[in-house]
């Protein structure tokens, strides 16, 4: 009798085997077509980022958050020229570290056919804090045509201007890479190349790329006057002050109470040019030559200044704000308040200048994380 | 007399509720079926888009067509983002299937888009977005059919490009380039199914584009004046004039 028990059992084990096996071919076909293998979930190791001291949080978006391979790669990518048509420039050619990530000082950048751009190379630091505050879908680049960190990082690949590369071929080059697919596999799973996944790991290195250690953030830590020279203080109750109370008028839209130095607004400052700015992404015509507020961070290393570098020094960019001709329509009601310009001394002047350096972190320019790997 | 009564009045009403499906055995159509498109079980549903310029199958260059305004087309390229199918049943519910394709004259397999595991219902309209929705165009970087390596997507002012046609037009063969993108120039199509009478598990749908439509709809094109370019989403001139133009450029042909 007991013999005929085992055929039973083995049928029934069978039947269970095979329902296991149906079960998971359902669960295959439900799911959309993605490189990822959900059958084993994968995880990174999840990044260590450390905030400067009483800073907010940054914005890190919900799919792509920062691990160690995915930073790692993104630094990777950031300085390899493979991702340009000619494999001669990386992302790291116009924005290098060693100028606070901006451009050796250039006016504008020269694209790999030899071609200049109508822009200065933005620095890079700080900017998921810029994703954070800047509330309009208008993030990145001086015009706001990027809507977050992951799209901004088509610009610059696909401009013929630039690194003048198809976004295709930037992922079959990499796919056909010896090292690549198993960078991108410990970073998202699997060894497959998306463009999603190349833009995802270029952002995450971008968002490690922290801001933090000048005088003036020292002070703001320890509270210590003791940080800023007598003439440092002067520059930065003028900074800080109206014009009606003898001030320069700087802090309505270089906001120094937080540590960047910007309203994360769009503004006209008054200068004169052909670039539409803004409203070449807008299309609203109230929009005209308005550019993003750049932090005032580290200006010792990112010059020239404005977002096409007319102004070679800091004394330059003084003289500009200074001046009364630039406080016409269409300047913001903010410059055009003041139209007699500020009637700064040349000694306010030289203390505005002096204040505006105690914003320098040099300890930027030395953080070995963020070099050419 | 009371209970006869009742029992005569019952034999009418049972009568009477048998009628229909007495008549409808011997018809034809069966008038207990629903008047426009029943899906059985969980099915399937085919979307086929035909291409045309002016009724004819469009065909790439060295083909031509010629436009109301009397101009010569040679077409090159011609892609566009379908997305948002929704269906609504006969009780006014819409079911949005959430799926966004990317449909390529190039690519035959592209043009049939197949839907599975759509729900069992009978179904009343059927709609969808000739574009990408906003929250979509502006979700940054996506996968799949949205991969910006399909070079659908303009990478100086984040946003999918949602309709790209490009060709030649004239004697010297000037270029024609229309990138129609930007959140105000979707355009969404609502068909009625009511009156189509199909009961299937795999339900196929055909649909022509006809490209003469979009230099001719409501805004006469004539490439001679107009502009022939249009690679932003702000663009005033003639891009809301295209975007019109586009609103009579789908029909729904046929249903089985």
């Amino acid at each position: 009798m007991r013999k005929f028990y085992l055929p039973f059992i083995l049928f029934i084990s069978v039947a269970c085997w095979l329902s296991a096996c149906q079960k998971d071919s359902e669960v295959k076909d439900e799911v959309p077509p993605t490189p990822v293998d959900t059958t084993k979930p994968f995880k990174a190791t999840p990044y260590p980022l450390a905030l400067p001291p009483g800073w907010p949080s940054m914005f890190i978006p919900a799919d792509n958050p920062l691990t160690v391979e995915g930073v790692e790669l993104g630094r990777k990518l950031f300085y390899d020229p493979i991702l340009s048509q000619t494999n001669t420039m990386s992302c790291g050619t116009c924005h290098n570290i060693a100028f606070g990530f901006t451009d050796n000082g250039k006016q504008f950048s020269e694209g790999l056919k030899g071609e200049k751009g109508t822009r200065n190379s933005m620095p890079l630091f700080n900017l998921g804090w810029s994703e954070k505050y800047i509330t309009t879908n208008h993030k990145f680049f001086w015009d706001g045509g990027a809507a977050d960190l992951e799209s901004q990082v088509l610009g610059p690949i696909t401009n013929p201007i630039e690194m003048n590369e198809t976004l295709a071929n930037v992922v079959q080059k990499l796919q056909q890479h010896s090292v690549y697919p198993g960078l991108f596999k410990k970073a998202f799973g699997t060894d497959s190349v998306t463009t999603k996944r190349l833009i995802q790991a270029i952002a995450q290195f971008e968002r490690t790329i922290i801001s933090f250690g000048s005088r003036y953030d020292m002070y703001m830590v320890t509270k210590n006057r003791n940080l800023l020279t007598d003439q440092e203080w002067r520059g930065f109750e003028l900074f800080n002050n109206d014009v009606a109370d003898g001030g320069a008028d700087c802090f309505h839209c270089h906001n120094l109470s937080s540590p960047f130095t910007s309203d994360f607004q769009f503004h006209h400052n008054g200068h004169q040019s052909a670039d539409e700015g803004l409203k070449r992404i807008t299309g609203n015509p109230e929009d005209i030559g308005k550019f993003r507020t750049p932090s005032l961070r580290n200006l010792l290393f990112t010059a020239p200044y404005m977002h096409d570098g007319r102004l070679k020094n800091l004394e330059e960019v003084v003289a500009f704000y200074n001046s009364g001709a630039i406080r016409v329509f269409p300047a913001d009601e903010l410059i055009r308040k003041n139209p007699a310009g500020l009637n700064l001394t040349p000694q306010k002047k030289a203390d505005l200048v002096a204040f505006l350096k105690t914003l320098t972190d040099s300890t930027l320019l030395t953080k070995t994380h963020l070099m050419a790997p | 007399m009371n209970r006869q009564y009742r029992l005569t009045y019952f034999m009418i009403l049972f009568i009477t509720a048998l009628l229909p499906g007495f008549y409808s055995c011997n018809g034809e159509e069966g008038d207990d079926e629903y008047n426009g498109v029943e899906l059985t079980g969980t099915g399937s549903l085919t979307l086929q888009f035909n291409h045309l310029f002016g009724g004819k199958p469009l065909k790439y260059a060295p083909d031509s067509f010629f436009s109301a305004a009397g101009d010569t087309i040679k077409i090159t390229k011609l892609a566009y983002y379908v997305s948002n199918i929704t269906l609504e049943n006969e009780a006014g519910v819409k079911t949005n299937l959430n799926t966004y394709h990317l449909i390529t004259e190039s690519v035959s397999s592209s043009k049939t888009i197949t839907l599975s595991n759509i729900p069992a219902g009978k179904y009343k309209s059927i709609s969808f977005m000739l574009g990408i929705d906003s929250i979509r165009n502006h979700s940054g970087v996506q996968d799949g059919d949205l991969d910006p390596a399909y070079g659908m997507f303009w990478t100086w002012n984040t946003g999918y490009i949602f309709f790209r046609l490009i060709g030649r037009f004239g004697k010297a063969d000037k270029p024609i380039s229309y990138d129609v993108g930007g959140d105000k120039h979707s355009n969404v199509f609502n068909f009625s199914l009511t009156g189509n009478k199909v009961k299937s598990n795999q339900v196929q749908m055909q649909l022509n584009m006809d490209l003469a439509e979009f230099f001719t709809g409501p805004n006469m094109i004539n490439l001679q004046q107009d502009a022939h370019e249009v690679h932003s989403g702000t663009d005033t001139q003639i891009l809301p004039r295209l975007h019109q133009n586009m609103k009579d450029m789908l029909t729904l042909t046929n249903i089985q």
